[in-house]
């Protein structure tokens, strides 16, 4: 059995001055390497669940351990560095800063993580030339580098998005609904590109969206309708 | 500095905005730097009419009022001094020199001082500067005139020009003393006082044309003088002049005053320093008008630019970073609208330069900033990134609070 990257345990947490919790989860394990796709309806917590993760969001009670560290012991500037330095996140759509270059964007990880622009360095020669080689596996065209980033496509931007979270190999990326801006075709591409990246990479992948038809392509799947007793889906 | 980097590119996305808040902060930091060079250089001229005088002797009025005629020629002297009391005072021992002075007659508008060759010789200006003559010389025989470089310049008068002198003080006169020509033989360099502004002439040419026409010429007794408006003297020693002041003021034969030109230029511009300083503060209220707008631009792009927040703490920012970075942009736009200023306000200068001159006897001399724009310039950067703090601080909240969902 191979060594777990994310575990967490008897979590709970709800949003400031409310009374149920939003999350309520009693354990879950992710495994290094491996990808686990999350699904459930709108408002079954799965945002709040990947802020938890992230470590922007503190849980009121529980356990939460990733790389092997006790993130609820961790100061909030512990957990901005631990995630600076490990993880990649991807959003929903306009995930790219507009007043930078596309190269910029990508290159961006680097500027708030020493240890990621170190792995970027070496696995690349440069930050650049990873952040390159990055854009041409993801099939973004040369062309596309020099425009400015609202002159390219939704699928582009989510790619270039993809980029800027797999430079310096981060040990975890999330993923937020990252392909419901896209249609079927762009769809199927997207994930294509990002599996054929993680294979290369060593990066695990939690992937949260509501289109069932993705979860085939993972290892794992977290039915958080099931699995988490908060949230407000049952009051309707 | 990588944030000092994203501050300018986010700044530059947003050039057009970015550039009005500068202009606004420039505007008034140009407009601010403008009054304050305005009122040192006043303050400068001010106090430079005069220099190297002991004391200035008139009859008995007020301080202020003996200063603004004797040497700024504002206004009139409500009485004379005999020239048997002149002449008194000016042959005691520790009188190194006098000027008399006779005031009452204009030129075109500009004021004609009846006085001898001592004006010429002793009078001082600025740090202890004498007169020079740009042509001629002084006048050696009655109907002979000096002008004043402002005179000469916007009459256009050269030397070998024939004037005549008018009774009173106004523009247009209707009591001309036109039996009697002055021919110009001299004409001063400029020295940024009233001098410059001055047609100056013999004492015993200010007694012929106030008599009427004598073909055959004047006798030295006709011309001597019965009374001048006012004298400027000089001691042999500073120590005797409080001793001589007192003297005068207790002078048996009439009343007169004396007066230390110093102390009485500190009263005056004491009066005329509050206008000054209420100018000043308009100006200051019109940078924090400029350094508001700044603000409102800030706070009003905030809202648009949570998205922007979300995605720098996804790529790992700090929340503190966030904050820095926006308090930086501040900080970006008010150096920039500082500079600008800065710039703006020499180009304002230097258009206004001739306009002071010919309307206001100030000549503005434009060299490197003075120690209070400095801190001014500072001031209005401190305060404009101080501001920018508030928005920053808004950014800060919204990075804690939204996660990581982003919020539109």
């Amino acid at each position: 059995m191979s060594e777990q990257l994310l575990s967490l345990s008897q979590l709970t947490y709800s949003w400031p001055g409310e009374q149920t919790p939003v999350l309520d989860i009693d354990q879950l394990a992710l495994d290094a390497g491996s990808q686990v796709f999350v699904h459930g309806p709108s408002g079954c917590g799965k945002s709040t669940l990947l802020s938890v993760v992230a470590g922007v969001v503190q849980p009121d009670s529980g356990s939460l351990h990733f790389l092997g560290k006790d993130c609820l012991s961790m100061s909030k500037h512990q957990r901005d560095q631990l995630r600076a330095d490990h993880m990649g996140y991807v959003f929903q759509q306009f995930n790219l800063l507009p007043y930078l270059s596309v190269l910029d964007n990508v290159m961006l990880t680097c500027q708030f993580s020493k240890l990621r622009r170190a792995k970027a360095q070496q696995r690349g020669g440069s930050v650049k030339q990873e952040a390159l080689r990055l854009l041409d596996h993801l099939q973004i065209p040369d062309s596309a580098l020099a425009k400015p980033v609202s002159n390219l496509s939704i699928g582009q931007q989510q790619r270039v998005a993809v980029a800027r979270a797999l430079i310096g190999s981060p040990a975890l990326l999330i993923a937020d609904e990252p392909t419901s801006a896209l249609d079927s075709v762009n769809r199927e591409r997207f994930m294509d590109l990002l599996m054929a990246e993680l294979q290369l990479g060593e990066s695990s992948l939690l992937l949260v969206s509501h289109d069932e038809a993705l979860a085939e392509r993972f290892d794992q799947t977290w039915s958080l309708a099931q699995l988490n007793r908060g949230g407000h889906h049952e009051v309707s | 500095m990588k944030l000092a980097n994203l501050a300018w590119h986010s700044l530059w996305a947003r050039r057009s905005s970015a550039l009005l808040t500068v202009m606004t902060i420039a505007l008034s930091v140009a407009l601010l730097l403008g009054v304050e060079q305005l009122r040192l250089q006043t303050k400068q001229s001010f106090a430079s009419t005069v220099s190297g005088t002991d004391l200035i002797v008139g009859a008995r009025s007020g301080q202020t009022q003996l200063l603004l005629y004797s040497i700024f020629h504002i206004g009139n002297a409500t009485n004379n001094i005999s020239w048997s009391s002149y002449q008194d005072i000016a042959a005691q021992r520790n009188v190194k020199w006098t000027i008399p002075i006779a005031l009452g007659d204009s030129h075109r508008g500009y004021r004609v001082v009846g006085t001898n060759s001592d004006f010429f010789e002793y009078y001082r200006y600025g740090r202890r500067e004498p007169l020079s003559f740009a042509q001629g010389n002084g006048f050696e025989t009655t109907f002979e005139a000096v002008l004043g470089a402002e005179v000469a310049r916007s009459l256009g008068y050269e030397l070998g020009q024939e004037i005549v002198v008018a009774h009173g003080v106004a523009e247009i006169s209707f009591n001309v003393h036109d039996q009697h020509p002055f021919e110009v033989v001299g004409i001063l360099a400029p020295t940024g006082t009233p001098v410059d502004r001055s047609v100056m002439v013999g004492l015993d040419a200010i007694e012929a044309i106030h008599m009427p026409v004598q073909p055959d010429g004047y006798t030295a007794e006709q011309l001597e003088p019965k009374s001048i408006t006012a004298f400027l003297m000089g001691m042999n020693s500073r120590v005797q002049v409080f001793t001589q002041q007192r003297a005068i003021n207790n002078y048996r034969a009439e009343p007169l005053l004396a007066i230390l030109p110093g102390v009485a230029l500190q009263e005056l511009w004491g009066v005329l320093g509050m206008a000054e300083q209420a100018l000043l503060a308009v100006s200051v209220c019109v940078v924090l008008t400029g350094l508001l707008s700044m603000l409102a631009a800030l706070l009003a792009s905030l809202k648009e630019r949570r998205r922007e927040m979300a995605i720098l703490r996804s790529v790992g920012a700090r929340p503190y970073q966030i904050f820095l970075l926006l308090v930086l942009e501040s900080l970006l736009l008010s150096v920039a609208g500082v500079i600008l200023g800065a710039l703006l306000q020499y180009a304002l200068l230097a258009a206004l330069q001739p306009f002071l001159l010919n309307q206001m006897g100030l000549y503005l001399t434009l060299g490197g900033l003075s120690n209070s724009q400095w801190q001014m310039l500072l001031a209005v950067v401190m305060v404009g990134t101080f501001s920018g703090m508030i928005p920053a601080w808004r950014a800060y909240r919204y990075s804690l609070n939204d996660g990581m969902s982003i919020r539109v």
